[in-house]
C-alpha cells in the first residue's frame, strides 16, 4: 500500500459526499433528527408545566371529595388535626378522633354503606417495625385513586411533622432534617482523575445510554448501508470498470468511507446545534414556571448529562465514534463488493446483520445489567474495549463517566489498531472482489483470498 | 509512440483465458481484437488497462509500463456502465474529474460532445417556469443514448489512447453511422485505438492490423491486407443462365453457397477458377457473372475460429479464489 494507491481519493470523496447529501433519505433523516433534538426538551417542559399547572389548580381550587376521616391512633401520640383542616382542600373535611364505633365496626360500616365518601385510618406503632398507617375506603365511594394518593402524601407529611413535634423538634430543625441526602461514590483512577464508581446506574443514565446506543447504531447502520449499496450499484451497473481506469480500488474505498464519516459528523453537529438552541428556548419556557417542581426537575436532568463532559472526553469520544463507523464501513464495503447484482445484497447482509445485532444485544444486556447490578466491572470493560461492541456503547460510557478516560483511551487505541488491520486485510481482497462478476463471494472465499494475498 | 503487448497470459481457475497474446502498435491507427464470445478479448483489454491483474506478460508504452493513471486513456467498456439513479451531467463531471479535467474544461467538452452526439437535450434539460429543475437520470435514457453518454465519458479527456470494446453493439443504423463518424474523426486526429468488435465490415472499414483470438489464443495476426493476400483469391462467384451444377461436380469444386444471385465456390487457386471458366465456355453456357476475389474478413474469421464456435460461450465467471491465488 503506497500513496499512488489513493490516486483519485479526492474526486471520489467529493462525488460521494455531494451525491450523499443530495439524497432524499439523508435530508429526511437529518430533518427528523434535528426536529427531535429541537422539540423534545421544550415539549417535555411544556407538558410538565401543563401538568404542574393542573396539579396546582387541583390543589388550590378544588376541595377534596373526602367528607369524613375516622382516625384510630393507637400510638398514644398527641396529634393536632386542626393543622390538616387549615389546608385549603381539607377545610370542609371532618377529622374525627373520638369515635363511638370501634375500628372494625367503622370498616364494616364502609362495606355496608359503600357510597360514603369517608376514610378510616388506623395508626399503630411497633418498636421493631415502626409506624404502620392503614387507610380504608369503600370501593364504590367515588373517591378517585389520585385523591387518595394525594391525601396519603399530605397525611404522611402531617404525621411525620406531628411525631417530631411530640419529640420537641422545632420547625426549623424539622425543615433541616427533612432535606434530601444524595450519596455519590467516587473512585480514584490510576491516571489521577476521579470518576463515579461503577455501581448501579440511575434510571436517567440508563435511558441516556440506551438512547446513545440507538443513535450510534442508526449512524453506523446508515453509513454501512450507503457504502454497501453504492459499491454493489457500481458493480452491478459495471461503472466500476470505468472508474478503475481513473482511480484505484483503495481510493474508492477510502473516499466512500470518509464521505460517510463527514455526513455523520455534519448530522451530529446539526443535531447538537438544534439541541443547544432547544436548551436556550427551554430556559425561556422554564423562566415562567421555574417554581414548579417538575419543570426544574427536567432542567436538572438535562443539565446533569453535560456536567460530566470534558474536552478530553469529547475528543476521545469523537475519535472513537469515527473509528467505529470506519470499522463497520469496511465490513459494509466488503459486503457490497461480495455481490455482483444489487438484488443479492440483502442475502449478503445476513452476516453483517448477525454481527451488528449480536453486538448491539450484548451492549443492551450490559446496560440492563448496569441498571440492576453493580457487579459488571469485567464485562463492562470487555464491551468497552472490544471494538465491535465498543463502537456502539463506548462513546456513551465515556461521556457519562462510567469508564475512566484512561480506559477510553485504551479502547480507542484498540479500535484504531483493529481498523488499521481490517483496512489492510480488506485492501488485499478488495480489488479482486470488485472486479469479480458471478456468484456471491462467501466469507470463506474472502478469508482464503486474504490468506493467499497476505502470505504472498 | 509505440504500444506493445508482450506475452499476456491469464488463467481463471484451470481455464486459460488468454494465452501468450502479443501485438504492437507503432503508428496511430486502429488495431482490432476479434474473436467469438468468450475468446478473451475483454479480459485482454482489462489486463491492458490494469483493472485486471495479469498472470504473465507486459503492457508497454514507449518501453515503459503502461499505467492508465499516468497516461490519458479513454475506455468504452463492453458492459456499459452508468449510475442508474444519478444525473448524467454529475456522472460526466465525476468521470472527467477522475481524469484530471477541471469542471470548466469538462463543461466545454460536454457541450461539444452533447451537440456532436445529439444528446444536448438530456444533458441540459429545459428549465420550465414554475417547475423544479429536474436533471436527467441515466435510467431515463434509452440504451443507445446511454451508450452515447458512455462514449462521451471515454472521449471527454481527449485521450491520445482509446480502447473501444464493442463500440457499435446494440446501436440502430443511424447511431451506428454517428459512432462510426466519431471514430473516423478520432483516427484522423492520429489517435491510437484498440477496438474489439463482432461486426467484421466495421473492422474492415477501420483497421489495418488485427488479431483473431480463439479460446484465448491468437490464431490469426497481422496486417489485414497481407492476411487476405496470404489466403489468395479463392472466393469465386459464378452466375449463369443455365444450370451448372453438373459442371461443378465434374470438376470436384466446393460450393459454399448457392443462391438465386449466384453460386459461391471456394477454389484452391486461380488456375482452378480458370479451368471452370474454360469448361463453361466449352459447354456454351451463358456466363452472367464470374468474379474471383479475396476472402472477406468474415470468411477468414469463420475459417479461423470455426471449430471454436461449437464450444460456445465459455464461462469466465470462475472461482475468484483461484484467480486471486494465481496472482
Amino acid at each position: 500500500m503506497n500513496k499512488s494507491d489513493f490516486a483519485g481519493f479526492k474526486q471520489v470523496f467529493i462525488f460521494e459526499f455531494i451525491t450523499g447529501i443530495k439524497k432524499t433519505g439523508f435530508k429526511v433523516f437529518l430533518a427528523i433528527l434535528c426536529a427531535m433534538s429541537f422539540l423534545t426538551t421544550p415539549i417535555i417542559l411544556i407538558l410538565g408545566n401543563l401538568k404542574s399547572g393542573e396539579n396546582i389548580e387541583n390543589n388550590i381550587l378544588e376541595k377534596t371529595v373526602i367528607e369524613s376521616v375516622y382516625i384510630y391512633d393507637e400510638t398514644g401520640l398527641s396529634m393536632d388535626y386542626d393543622i390538616l383542616n387549615k389546608i385549603d382542600k381539607y377545610t370542609e373535611t371532618k377529622f374525627i378522633t373520638d369515635n363511638e364505633m370501634s375500628y372494625t365496626e367503622a370498616v364494616d360500616e364502609l362495606k355496608e354503606k359503600s357510597d360514603l365518601r369517608n376514610l378510616v385510618i388506623k395508626v399503630e406503632y411497633d418498636s421493631n417495625e415502626g409506624f404502620n398507617i392503614t387507610i380504608a375506603r369503600s370501593s364504590k365511594s367515588g373517591i378517585k385513586k389520585e385523591v387518595i394518593e394525594d391525601f396519603e402524601e399530605d397525611y404522611l407529611d402531617f404525621y411525620r411533622e406531628e411525631v417530631l413535634k411530640n419529640l420537641k423538634v422545632s420547625e426549623e430543625d424539622y425543615e433541616y432534617i427533612s432535606k434530601d441526602i444524595d450519596i455519590t461514590i467516587m473512585k480514584a483512577n490510576e491516571d489521577g482523575t476521579f470518576s463515579e464508581d461503577a455501581g448501579k446506574i440511575s434510571t436517567n443514565d440508563y435511558f441516556i445510554m440506551l438512547a446513545g446506543l440507538m443513535i450510534v447504531f442508526i449512524f453506523i447502520n446508515m453509513s454501512v448501508g450507503n457504502i454497501a449499496t453504492s459499491i454493489a450499484t457500481e458493480k452491478s451497473s459495471r461503472v466500476i470498470e470505468y472508474l478503475l481506469t481513473g482511480t484505484r480500488p483503495l481510493a474508492l474505498l477510502s473516499g466512500k468511507i470518509v464521505a460517510r464519516i463527514l455526513e455523520s459528523l455534519i448530522t451530529i453537529f446539526a443535531t447538537y446545534s438544534c439541541f443547544f438552541m432547544s436548551q436556550l428556548l427551554s430556559v425561556f419556557i422554564a423562566m415562567d414556571s421555574m417554581a414548579t417542581s417538575s419543570t426544574s426537575g427536567n432542567m436538572i436532568v438535562v443539565s446533569s448529562v453535560w456536567e460530566t463532559i470534558t474536552i478530553s472526553k469529547l475528543i476521545v469520544v469523537i475519535l472513537y465514534f469515527i473509528a467505529g463507523i470506519t470499522l463497520y464501513s469496511i465490513i459494509g464495503a466488503l459486503t457490497g463488493a461480495s455481490v455482483s447484482k444489487l438484488d443479492e445484497l440483502q442475502d449478503a447482509y445476513k452476516y453483517y446483520n448477525f454481527i451488528l445485532v449480536g453486538c448491539v444485544y450484548v451492549d443492551m444486556f450490559l446496560i440492563i445489567m448496569m441498571l440492576t447490578s453493580s457487579e459488571t466491572g469485567a464485562f463492562q470493560t470487555f464491551c468497552a474495549v472490544f471494538p465491535l461492541t465498543g463502537a456502539f456503547l463506548t462513546p456513551a460510557l465515556i461521556l457519562l463517566g462510567k469508564i475512566s478516560i484512561l480506559t477510553g483511551i485504551i479502547a480507542l487505541a484498540v479500535m484504531v489498531i483493529t481498523v488499521a488491520i481490517t483496512f489492510i486485510l480488506a485492501a488485499a481482497v478488495y480489488e479482486s472482489m470488485l472486479l469479480f462478476q458471478g456468484r456471491r463471494i462467501k466469507v470463506k472465499d474472502i478469508i482464503t483470498i486474504m490468506k493467499k494475498q497476505v502470505i504472498a | 509512440m509505440s504500444f506493445e503487448v508482450k506475452h499476456l497470459q491469464k488463467k481463471f481457475g484451470e481455464k486459460q483465458v488468454v494465452e501468450d497474446l502479443s501485438f504492437e502498435l507503432r503508428e496511430p491507427g486502429v488495431y482490432a481484437l476479434l474473436g467469438t464470445n468468450g475468446a478473451g478479448k475483454s479480459t485482454s483489454i482489462r489486463m491492458m488497462l490494469g483493472i485486471l491483474a495479469k498472470d504473465h506478460g507486459e503492457v508497454l508504452l514507449n518501453g515503459e509500463n503502461f499505467d492508465t493513471h499516468k497516461v490519458n486513456v479513454g475506455y468504452l467498456a463492453e458492459e456499459r456502465g452508468l449510475y442508474p439513479k444519478y444525473p448524467i451531467m454529475d456522472q460526466l463531471l465525476y468521470f472527467a474529474s477522475l481524469k484530471g479535467i477541471s469542471t470548466d474544461d469538462a463543461m466545454e467538452k460536454i457541450k461539444y460532445w452533447g451537440d456532436r452526439l445529439k444528446v444536448t437535450e438530456y444533458l441540459f434539460p429545459e428549465r420550465k417556469k414554475g417547475k423544479k429543475y429536474k436533471p436527467t437520470l441515466a435510467d431515463q435514457l434509452s440504451k443507445g443514448n446511454q451508450q452515447k453518454i458512455q462514449l462521451m465519458a471515454a472521449l471527454i479527456s481527449d485521450p491520445q489512447f482509446l480502447i473501444l470494446d464493442e463500440p457499435l453493439s446494440g446501436l440502430d443504423p443511424v447511431n451506428t453511422e454517428l459512432f462510426k463518424s466519431v471514430i473516423h474523426e478520432e483516427i484522423d486526429k492520429n489517435k491510437y485505438i484498440i477496438m474489439s468488435s463482432h461486426q467484421m465490415p466495421v473492422i474492415e472499414e477501420f483497421c489495418e492490423d488485427i488479431t483473431i483470438l480463439n479460446r484465448g489464443k491468437a490464431v490469426v495476426q497481422g496486417n489485414l491486407n497481407e492476411i487476405k493476400k496470404s489466403y489468395g483469391r479463392v472466393n469465386l462467384f459464378v452466375k449463369c443462365d443455365e444450370d451448372i451444377s453438373d459442371t461443378i461436380s465434374k470438376l470436384d469444386l466446393k460450393v459454399i453457397n448457392d443462391t438465386p444471385a449466384g453460386i459461391q465456390i471456394k477454389v484452391k487457386n486461380e488456375s482452378e477458377a480458370k479451368t471452370l471458366l474454360k469448361q463453361l465456355s466449352d459447354e456454351e453456357k451463358t456466363v452472367v457473372r464470374f468474379e474471383l476475389r479475396e476472402l472477406s474478413l468474415h470468411e477468414i474469421f469463420i475459417e479461423s475460429v470455426g471449430d471454436g464456435l461449437e464450444a460456445g460461450v465459455q464461462d469466465f465467471t470462475e472461482n475468484v479464489v483461484e484467480e486471486a491465488a494465481g496472482e
